[in-house]
């Protein structure tokens, strides 16, 4: 197990794809920076709730890198060297959702610390100058907000292990990042965290939307482990 | 000719080519979920710029599977070695590829719009309103102007694929010209603070899209313009790849 660790973070650190990919992702964040939005505040949850950009990102991610371990035989190579396959899926699964979490983060936190930077304080949410903590708005608001995201994106970390192979992840997670916003976030079925402040939402709501994303979640990942301890790989 | 008809082969007798378009029309599908009580809002959608973003992804989609299969099954190596001329396959490809994308970027917004007036009522005004809409020649024409702007803008995506010569490295890339074309034409052409930049811009032919269609009407001069810059924005992409691809040393 530790070696697939040590293995995971020495390619990721060291692969060039992965720096590519993060420079062309934070020059695309940066453009919604150019929003009009009235204060960091405002812009900083507005992204944090966009999944769009963010599951794009990931899609051309694990497309490119899981692909390419499908391609270039490395995950074979690791389970006839004796890992287990679920092993192997975990960390496969566990940087997909860090690498996504990162995603959400920077499309949210760079062009606000940059509008921040530019304004000279964050603002308070547009309505609610009554309220408007700091450390409420990042517990109570960040934190649901992006498990919840992430929880919603939960179908991009199964596709790589069904497909095994780059070109299809790639094409059924774009798929996948065009429908599911849009069903998620239309006018018909209202995002939750769109109206959201902590002075008038329960505290339990919160926790609820926290343990029905971490239940999404471990779903994803028994499904991913069922697909992927029947694969049979040429 | 032959090569021509070679490609067309090609692209008729592969099933992705039918998923595509199925994926396309499904896409519609869930697009006019966005607000099926409103057809007015599902219109100004498609000719918004999340309609172009989507109409772009889908017509990317099948430009770069089918010239990076080329390269990364190598059949443009053994087309090359058995005599064939590289500008003549490139302009059969370019030719193909472009006539070839039409029909699924057509099905996305006729999809939408078809799905959207079934869901919304036919015997209501809406539905009263949404036999107005197809028939009327300005919204065809609109339509027509929306896939000439997509096959200009996403010719840019050949250039890429051959740039790449490798089918997933050009799906990442072109996935990120759309992204960045989109959102910055859509920032340019909304806010009024970045106006010095509009003439800049304004040879891409997103933003004459976004610029002169209007819910679903386009005036003879909008329709002039997005043909233009489709016009110069398809043979930018057909030269430079023509230069690229005959210096291109395969593996």
């Amino acid at each position: 197990m530790d070696s697939i660790v040590c293995a995971h973070i020495y390619r990721f650190a060291h692969s060039q794809v992965v720096k590519i990919f993060f420079s062309i992702y934070i020059i695309v964040c940066l453009l919604s920076l150019t929003s009009e939005f009235a204060s960091p505040s405002d812009l900083l949850i507005q992204s944090l709730i966009d999944m769009s950009i963010p599951s794009l990102g990931l899609s051309i991610f694990s497309g490119i890198y899981i692909g390419t371990e499908f391609r270039n035989r490395t995950i074979q190579n690791q389970i006839s060297h004796g890992e287990k396959r679920s092993s192997i899926l975990l960390m496969n699964f566990l940087m997909l959702i860090i690498v996504f979490v990162v995603l959400v983060f920077i499309y949210a936190f760079v062009p606000a610390f940059l509008f921040f930077l530019k304004s000279g304080n964050m603002g308070i949410l547009s309505g609610y100058e009554e309220y408007g903590l700091w450390p409420q708005y990042f517990t109570r608001l960040c934190i649901p907000a992006t498990l919840l995201t992430v929880a919603r994106a939960s179908g991009l970390f199964i596709i790589p292990f069904l497909f095994k192979d780059t070109v299809r992840t790639i094409l059924t997670s774009i798929m996948y990042s065009l429908v599911v916003p849009m069903l998620t976030q239309s006018d018909r079925f209202q995002y939750p965290y769109q109206y959201y402040w902590p002075g008038n939402i329960d505290i339990s709501i919160d926790i609820a939307i926290v343990a029905i994303s971490i239940i999404i979640l471990f779903i994803a990942y028994y499904v991913a482990l069922a697909f992927f301890k029947r694969a049979q790989f040429k | 000719m032959r090569v021509f008809r070679l490609e067309l082969y090609r692209f008729f007798y592969d099933w992705i080519y039918y998923i595509y378009f199925f994926l396309a029309m499904l896409l519609g599908f869930a697009f006019s979920l966005l607000n099926v009580h409103d057809l007015r809002s599902v219109v100004h959608q498609i000719f918004g710029s999340a309609g172009y973003m989507y109409g772009a992804l889908c017509s990317m989609a099948v430009i770069c599977t089918f010239v990076g299969k080329d390269f990364s099954y190598r059949t443009i190596h053994n087309k090359i070695s058995t005599g064939g001329k590289r500008e003549s396959l490139l302009t059969a490809t370019f030719l193909c590829v472009s006539l070839c994308e039409i029909p699924v970027i057509v099905i996305f917004p006729a999809s939408s719009i078809l799905s959207a007036g079934i869901l919304s009522g036919w015997g209501t005004q809406l539905g009263k309103d949404f036999l107005f809409l197809i028939c009327s020649p300005s919204f065809l024409k609109s339509i027509l102007a929306y896939v000439i702007g997509i096959m200009g803008f996403s010719a840019a995506c050949i250039l890429i694929t051959i740039a790449c010569r490798d089918m997933a490295k050009s799906l990442g890339l072109s996935t990120a010209y759309i992204i960045v074309c989109v959102m910055m034409t859509q920032k340019i052409f909304y806010l009024d603070s970045l106006q010095k930049l509009r003439q800049f811009i304004s040879i891409i032919p997103l933003y004459q899209m976004l610029a002169n269609i209007r819910e679903g009407y386009i005036d003879n001069h909008g329709f002039q313009a997005v043909v233009f810059c489709a016009a110069i924005w398809f043979l930018a992409a057909y030269i430079l790849s023509l230069l690229l691809f005959r210096f291109e040393r395969l593996k």
